[in-house]
């Protein structure tokens, strides 16, 4: 059944075309990866989504509702950044319990049983009270996760979420990731490890100036790569 | 000279009571019309007003900023106690160049937490006054403790208008006992130990807030 649709989004920044009428269909419970070189568009296609960027043109349903509200929207779509974003002068128990005690109405108790039993989740138990300085990047990422999650998303997006990441702590945040797919989260995750597509994905699109130019399930994607370009691509990424 | 000073204490205590109370109301008041100044368009009636009330403190003498309160006050049939005329003129003085500062502590924040904040839900106002105030306000701790220095200074002049602080009593103690320059280093010694006091207390509580990662990124926004 499908979680979203959208069509011909379009978005232009001064002269410069991000978005060339992208189409996307997502079921619930997908796992979508999207890759591509620098530039593609990746990142404007995503935050089109959750209308951090509004787009040109082009339209969106999410859950059979087209996206009129823009609150109500975001509170239903999670999204994890590359750089974390987490509240400095916050602790870890109150970046995730935050937006459910104002935006749900959950007592403090009740938000804060929520983010324990999340930072729980993330492997983070025994971590509430520090201040994000207090936490490795990796750590910080899993908050961020959690905190996104603490909203009870339908969807959840991840922007290059281990981009900013030492290559020893990628693996624990691509860990919560997986187990988050395997337990039938609906998620978008623009990501170059291509280990995690294979892994994790239940398609891989492919973006090149503006539009989604391929969009295969992993084995093929990797053994059978459906674009001149994701050919060039996928030797570059992968070394070969 | 102990005497001179003994005597000399009482009005240094108005003096800190004006500058504190005129910080402590144009703090918060550059903070809110420097947020509300950063999400306006320059075109904005309100937008204009701000601007020209930044304009008119940059661009004048205080003196002429107290001669203002001092007399339009008045003319507008008002007529309040002198300590308020004066907590008023450092007002004005004061949250003209806290407006810039607010401003500036509000724009450094990372766009990143604005995006954090507006992706879980929460509306512009709500993470205006909910993330992004709170950690605009830490950065202007620093400032702020430049500001109450400034001010400090900025108050002696609130001698012409007559209201007994520091530098008013250290002039009638001198026209009264004709020793000037005894008088003038007393007067000088207190302004300084007290600035410079403070300037500690400034270092000491930045380098708590930044141990503390809470100024991550901030800039500096000294006059
Ligand atoms: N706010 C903006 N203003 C101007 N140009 C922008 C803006 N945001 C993105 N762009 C441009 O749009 C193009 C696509 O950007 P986008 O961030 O979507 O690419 P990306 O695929 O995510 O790239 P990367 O892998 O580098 O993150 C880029 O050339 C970028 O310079
Ligand atoms: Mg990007």
């Amino acid at each position: 059944m499908t979680l979203l649709t959208a069509r011909g989004l379009a978005k232009r920044f001064g002269s410069f075309t991000a978005l060339d009428g992208v189409d996307l269909d997502l079921n619930r419970g997908e796992r979508l990866v999207i890759c591509g070189p620098s530039g593609s568009g990746k990142s404007t296609l995503i935050r089109c989504i959750n209308r951090l960027e509004e787009p040109d043109a082009g339209t969106i349903v999410i859950d059979g509702v087209p996206a009129k509200d823009l609150q109500a929207l975001r509170r239903r779509v999670g999204m994890v950044f590359q750089q974390f974003n987490l509240f400095p002068n916050l602790t870890a128990r109150e970046n995730i319990a935050i937006a459910p005690r104002k935006l749900l109405g959950l007592s403090r108790a009740e938000a804060d049983a929520r983010a324990e039993a999340l930072l729980d989740r993330v492997q983070l138990a025994g971590h509430a009270d520090k201040p994000p300085a207090a936490l490795s990047g990796g750590q910080q990422q899993r908050v961020a996760i959690a905190r996104a999650l603490a909203m009870e998303p339908v969807l959840m997006l991840f922007d290059e979420p281990t981009s900013a990441l030492d290559p020893e702590m990628i693996r624990e945040v691509l860990d919560v990731m997986v187990e988050l797919g395997q337990g039938g989260m609906s998620m978008i995750v623009v990501t170059h490890e291509m280990g995690f597509a294979r892994r994790a994905a239940d398609r891989i699109g492919f973006m090149d100036q503006g539009r989604i130019v391929a969009m295969a399930p992993p084995q093929q994607f990797f053994d059978a790569p459906p674009h001149p370009r994701l050919v060039r691509f996928l030797d570059n990424i992968l070394g070969h | 000279m102990v005497q001179v000073l003994v005597r000399l204490l009482p009005p240094l205590g108005l003096t800190m009571v004006l500058s504190i109370t005129a910080l402590a109301i144009a703090t918060p008041l550059g903070l809110a019309l420097g947020a509300l100044r950063a999400e306006l368009s320059d075109r904005h009636p309100a937008a204009r007003a701000i601007d020209a009330w930044v304009f008119f403190v940059r661009g004048t003498p205080i003196l002429i900023q107290i001669f203002a309160i001092y007399f339009l006050l008045p003319k507008l049939g008002l007529q309040p106690p002198l300590f308020v005329m004066g907590v008023g003129a450092l007002v004005l003085n004061s949250a003209g160049y806290q407006i810039e500062i607010g401003r500036a502590a509000v724009k450094s924040v990372p766009k990143g937490q604005w995006e954090a904040a507006l992706a879980l839900g929460f509306d512009r106002q709500a993470t205006l006054r909910q993330f992004i105030l709170p950690q605009a306000a830490r950065r202007m701790v620093g400032p702020m403790m430049n500001e109450l220095s400034q001010l400090i200074k900025a108050s002696s002049v609130l001698s012409v208008i007559t209201l007994f602080e520091l530098h008013k009593a250290a002039e009638a103690i001198s026209s009264a006992n004709l020793r000037f320059s005894e008088v003038i280093v007393v007067e000088g010694f207190l302004y300084f130990v007290f600035i410079f006091g403070i300037s500690l207390i400034a270092s000491a509580l930045e380098r708590r807030l930044s141990a503390s990662g809470a100024l991550a990124g901030a800039g500096s926004f000294a006059r």
